[in-house]
């Protein structure tokens, strides 16, 4: 009978039950839309980062994580082939490719602009990484003397595959040396770092141009499997460690690119706090609707306590008013969020146009594609849910301490 | 024997530092069956005493026994459950739950009473047949007039068959004709379950139809007269 009273008496005034559900449930597509963003964002950045910068684990000149960043010269891989016989012996692991990152400019009709060295192994690469696959104009390297030129640099540059430039580099002896190359091709991937910034040579043309013999900066390993089970990733990584006697270490893509992740994460963490702040400020509003109705049927209210309700059925009556408006505002929120999100999800959203005129070293990809979150939307859901009910036992509160004959007088 | 006996009962109410003395030691002995009305100005006291009897409010000091059982000794709960069993309200409002149906309103009592649904359907029909509203057992309260309206309320509160029915003005806010007839339902009922009726009032028809009358001023009793059952 409560749940019947209770289902009645918040469609009693349709418009405000449904004012109030909208507003939750605007909080809660707007906590959905956002989700989807972020999510879509991380999920892209992780492939971005795996497809073409780092893949699985990375195998590192021991303790030279902190200066991996600046392309020192001066601590790499010795012998990364020895490493690459050894890594490739664990089960876990499918494939591995050294690479060889280097500073330089490129040059061309005397306009200058920095840009990121790779050198890769033109076999060896394509088994771990997709750049092969991403080739927009001429072709991937195949030979030494090869240059393959990031889509955004070379527009910046206004060169084009066929197009002479010249490579400026420091080689490890610290000597400045400039190179001739004429592009090969022009990649486009899903990566804006490789886009305006990396420059691609074989790896022996980089060993040959920067002195460094068979050296290499990294080498990287391909673990086929969950790329987010980063417990899975970490034991195989110190099993790497420990194969390779601690000469080298091995660290997972998540590790590598922290500084990204860590602020990617921070960030989200304080955009998660304003989104539920503003359905907290929604559910203010059932509190509001609640304490009118009450406020509006209080000799009603009298009257079911002169006829024998206890205080806790008039309680949970209001609780169950609460949790049905929630209910609608969580279902309203979702399906809502889900078709606001969709769209995104589907066809994505492209920031290349907008987002041209910005230096943005990180790994991103301007066509955003969203991506749905079931747990979180379950979460989303139930917690908004359990917080309209949270917000209904204040109201519920006040109603159970009307006094029969004080609510009866009450015009 | 007497089904309720007021002793000695004084109501004080306080607003600020003002107590306005609602009652001044009102004594009264009701029998099973009697359909008695209490009579008096705005502000004698009616009202409140039928809140006292009514466990809805507690007296400033005095006492009142119903069936025995002293109210002043019961605590909030057992209050509301001698509501639930034994008490059934009629108000001038007619204070019916508007999202409900005239068969839900009066089937409210029952379920707080715990009775299985078949009892309560056939219960429930049987007493709207009772108060003539068959036609109306699925009508929300809006959709009723004022009199119809009413007579759920009668419905409701006897439906449970309670040894004391409570009317605050029952007749007050209906016309000649419909508060007539409600008062003959009401008399109907009384002699049909031996249920004891106390009204309050202002209305002279309600005071001719009792069989015994009240009069309260300022507080006080200032004649109770017994009239015999009418026929």
């Amino acid at each position: 009978m409560l749940a019947r009273l209770a289902w009645r008496n918040t469609f009693r005034h349709t418009r405000r039950t449904i004012i109030t559900a909208l507003a939750i449930a605007g909080g809660i597509t707007f906590l959905i839309l956002f989700d989807t963003l972020y999510g879509g964002m991380k999920n892209q950045s992780a492939r971005v980062v795996l497809d073409y910068e780092n893949s699985s684990l990375v195998l590192l000149p021991e303790d030279n994580i902190e200066d991996y960043r600046f392309n020192p010269l001066d601590d790499l891989i010795e012998n990364p082939r020895e490493a690459i016989t050894v890594v490739e012996e664990h089960p876990a692991v499918a494939s591995a490719a050294p690479r060889l990152r280097f500073n330089a400019s490129l040059n061309v009709a005397g306009d200058e602009l920095i840009a990121m060295g790779m050198g890769l192994d033109p076999e060896l690469d394509p088994g771990v990484f997709r750049l092969d696959e991403e080739m927009e104009e001429g072709s991937f390297l195949q030979a030494d003397g090869d240059l393959v030129v990031g889509s955004g640099l070379a527009q910046d540059l206004g060169v084009a595959a066929g197009d002479v430039v010249m490579v400026t580099t420091r080689t490890k002896r610290g000597v400045w040396d400039v190179r001739q190359y004429t592009i090969t091709g022009i990649i486009n991937s899903g990566s804006i770092l490789v886009n305006n910034n990396a420059i691609l040579v074989t790896l022996s043309d980089a060993q040959t141009f920067l002195e460094t013999g068979d050296a290499a900066s990294e080498v990287n390993i391909l673990v086929p499997g969950n790329p987010k089970d980063l417990d899975r990733l970490e034991e195989i990584s110190a099993d790497i460690s420990t194969v390779l006697d601690g000469s080298y270490d091995a660290y997972t893509w998540r590790e590598m690119n922290a500084w990204y992740f860590d602020a990617f994460e921070a960030e989200e963490s304080v955009a998660y706090l304003l989104a539920i702040i503003i359905i907290v400020i929604a559910l203010v509003g059932i509190v509001n609707t609640m304490l009118l109705s009450i406020y509006e049927r209080i000799r009603e209210l009298g009257t079911m306590r002169a006829m024998g309700f206890s205080p806790s059925q008039i309680r949970w009556l209001l609780i169950a008013e609460g949790a049905i408006i929630g209910l609608f505002a969580s279902v309203a929120g979702v399906g809502l969020g889900i078709l606001v999100s969709w769209p995104l999800v589907e066809f994505g959203m492209d920031f290349t146009n907008f987002m041209k005129d910005f230096d943005i070293n990180m790994p991103f990809d301007l066509h955003l594609f969203g991506r749905f979150s079931p747990g979180n939307i379950a979460i989303t859901f139930l917690f908004s849910w359990i917080i309209s009910i949270l917000a209904s036992l204040i109201p519920a509160h006040k109603a159970t301490k009307i006094e029969p004959s004080q609510a009866l007088r009450t015009v | 024997m007497a089904v309720l006996t007021v002793k000695d009962l004084v109501k004080d109410y306080k607003t600020g530092k003002v107590i306005t003395k609602a009652l001044r030691g009102i004594d009264l002995e009701i029998a099973q069956g009697e359909f008695l009305s209490i009579a008096g100005p705005s502000g004698s006291g009616k009202t409140t005493l039928l809140n006292i009897i009514g466990c809805l409010d507690t007296p400033t000091s005095g006492s009142v026994s119903l069936n025995g059982t002293n109210l002043d000794d019961l605590k909030k709960k057992e209050r509301a459950e001698l509501r639930k069993d034994s008490i059934g309200f009629v108000f001038q409002s007619f204070n019916l739950i508007p999202v409900l149906t005239a068969f839900e309103n009066v089937e409210i009592p029952l379920i707080l009473l715990g009775w299985s649904n078949q009892k309560r359907k056939e219960t429930v029909e049987n007493i709207l047949i009772d108060v003539g509203l068959q036609e109306y057992i699925h009508r929300r309260p809006l959709a009723m007039s004022g009199g119809q309206q009413q007579r759920v309320a009668v419905a409701r509160a006897l439906v449970k068959e309670p040894k004391l029915i409570l009317a605050d003005e029952p007749t007050a806010n209906l016309d000649s004709t419909t508060g007539k007839a409600t008062l003959e339902l009401m008399r109907e009922l009384n002699e049909k379950h031996d249920s004891t009726f106390i009204f309050s009032t202002h209305d002279k028809m309600v005071m001719d139809f009792a069989d015994r009358l009240i009069l309260l001023k300022d507080g006080k009793v200032s004649s109770d007269t017994r009239k015999g059952k009418k026929e």
